[in-house]
């Protein structure tokens, strides 16, 4: 596991909310995929990330609306 | 390491709650009463929610809440898409949140202590205001809406970037509504919602 933040974790970063949000093709998903199973910092980003969208979706259909 | 989307939480806006808004905004607009109070009480409880979030205060919400019903009530039958009247009402809502964010720059943004204001500066004394220690009702409407960690996490974004997660992630509009209601680009509404989730994250792993 590389813990080591790389060219491919910045892109990462970059399109992690794309990623979460459906937007990218399932080749860009495959991409983010295989590089989070040899990079556990970017795991956690986007399983952290992935758990606050899933916070906030909960308060919002806890809302009433 | 499993990863996955977020797709199984449900959004907030349904296709049947636009619907049914939508029918509510028709029949208003063609002069049903009921669907107009109908109308109204659901305008109030969505209006107050975002006014509380975005002001950050229960007098301005409660401000903001009534200019937006007044707005629904005159202006109901102008109203071009039905379909979108929440995105309508967000809009009305923030704008009015502008104003007075607006009205209060110049305004003090402290209280005065009791020991810095003690005197007027010629000999006699001037009138101090003492800060209320109770629980302020729009903090008490949070709390019991958004849990204590998250809570604390989205009080502590920038107001641009608050607005955003509560429309896109808790109201449940597409990019493109939020982009409207914000009056930016559908690009800088992912910027800035992604840059939010990243604070938010941190903040969370913070508390």
């Amino acid at each position: 596991m590389s813990q080591e933040a790389s060219a491919e974790c910045s892109a990462l970063l970059a399109h992690v909310s794309a990623y979460l949000d459906g937007d990218l093709d399932a080749a860009e998903c495959q991409t983010i995929e295989l590089h989070c199973r040899n990079c556990s910092r970017c795991a956690a980003l986007v399983e952290g990330l992935r758990e606050t969208i899933g916070l906030c979706r909960e308060a919002g259909a806890s809302g009433g609306t | 390491v499993p990863v996955t989307n977020p797709e199984n939480v449900n959004l907030s806006i349904s296709e049947t709650d636009r619907e049914s808004c939508a029918r509510l905004v028709r029949a208003s607009a063609a002069g049903d009463r009921e669907a107009m109070e109908r109308l109204l009480m659901r305008a109030q409880e969505v209006a107050y929610r975002f006014g509380l979030l975005v002001c950050g205060h229960a007098q301005d919400a409660e401000d903001v809440m009534q200019d937006a019903l007044l707005k629904t009530y005159r202006y109901v039958s102008r109203i071009k898409e039905p379909e979108a009247f929440r995105t309508w009402l967000y809009t009305t809502v923030r704008n009015a949140c502008l104003m007075k964010r607006r009205r209060h720059v110049g305004e003090p943004a402290h209280l005065t202590s009791i020991e810095q204001g003690g005197s007027s500066g010629d000999g006699g004394t001037q009138p101090v205001e003492v800060e209320d220690h109770a629980r302020p009702a729009d903090q008490m409407m949070i709390d019991a809406w958004v849990s204590g960690r998250l809570r604390q996490a989205l009080i502590a974004l920038p107001p641009s970037y608050r607005m955003i997660v509560v429309l896109r992630e808790m109201e449940g509009l597409s990019t493109r509504e939020v982009a409207k209601v914000a009056g930016i680009s559908e690009a800088n509404v992912k910027t800035r919602l992604h840059r939010a989730r990243v604070m938010l994250r941190q903040a969370l792993e913070g508390v």
